[in-house]
């Protein structure tokens, strides 16, 4: 009698366990989701200082095929920008500005639909990003289709 | 004796996986975050003049050319010339004065009238965005930045 109630109590500590392998598919399969999403968000948001302009009229950016164009200020010099758009670097001066408008037409002519969304930063004069607009007006093809990318305000 | 030899060889042979998956919802939180920190980013459609345009004479009514200036005390002077002249010092005052023009109780100004942005020496993008703003919410529908024409 004893023996057989002290195999019960061994019985009722048999070991369970989770099957933890679909937790460990499915994590894996999120974390590498979100990297590559997270890279690619991220060559088209570079951080810079956005314009917030009061009780604004912009719209929540939707799914349309876009060339997004970053204008960032130089630390050294904030008056002066390069342009960052497609993983490329662009100087603001002739050259650069040539490459930059070869990179827009070639962007559209591949994507006639695309969107162009313009990021500059607020701090620059409006001067420094005037060359990057006429760029883009002069990518040749239809008119573009330009948007210009500010940041919604928390008050707003 | 070479049974429990067996047995106890496979008992060795577990992994403990709870510190991976520890790290593996600790990137996953990490790369949620990232994600979502730059959601705030919103659009504002626009029309950029050709050269042609600017420069041609398909021009079918006068533009309100709306100028951007800096003011001494780092704000704004927007000053509107053509069909109606006036000058705002706010975007808010902007906004009104146009929002009267087009759709006031004695309209100035056709609801398909274009403007003009023409951001002066010392005007900043900031400054440019909310004149532009400012005019999009008044009711303007075609706003386009100036461009020198072309000689």
């Amino acid at each position: 009698m004893d023996g057989r109630a002290s195999r019960k109590v061994a019985r009722g500590f048999a070991p369970i366990s989770a099957n933890l392998t679909p937790l460990i598919d499915l994590s894996f399969l999120l974390v590498i989701f979100f990297v590559l999403v997270l890279r690619i968000s991220g060559a088209e948001r570079v951080p810079i200082d956005l314009p917030e302009p009061e009780e604004p009229v912009s719209e929540r950016p939707d799914d349309d095929r876009r060339v997004v164009v970053s204008v960032v200020p130089d630390a050294s010099d904030p008056s002066r920008a390069t342009v960052q758009a497609g993983g490329r670097l662009f100087t603001l001066d002739d050259e650069g500005l040539d490459e930059f408008l070869a990179f827009v037409a070639t962007a559209r002519e591949a994507a006639p639909d695309s969107f162009v969304n313009v990021r500059a930063d607020a701090s620059l004069p409006y001067s420094t990003v005037r060359p990057v607009l006429e760029a883009i007006a002069d990518s040749g093809g239809a008119p573009p289709k330009v948007q210009l990318v500010v940041r919604r305000g928390s008050g707003s | 004796m070479s049974r429990r030899r067996v047995r106890g060889a496979a008992g060795s042979g577990t992994l403990n996986l709870v510190p991976m998956i520890d790290v593996v919802f600790q990137l996953l939180i990490y790369f949620i975050l990232g994600l979502s920190l730059d959601m705030d980013e919103e659009l504002i459609r626009t029309d950029l003049p050709r050269p042609e345009a600017s420069a041609g004479p398909a021009i079918d009514d006068e533009p309100a050319v709306v100028e951007v200036a800096a003011s001494g005390t780092g704000g704004l002077a927007v000053t509107v010339r053509g069909p109606v002249s006036f000058s705002a010092s706010t975007p808010t005052e902007l906004r009104t004065r146009v929002r009267e023009a087009i759709a006031g109780p004695a309209p100035t100004l056709a609801p398909s009238q274009r403007f003009v942005l023409k951001p002066l020496p010392g005007a900043t993008w900031d400054q440019a965005i909310e004149t532009f703003n400012a005019l999009a919410a008044a009711g303007a529908t075609r706003i386009a930045f100036w461009r020198e024409p072309t000689p």
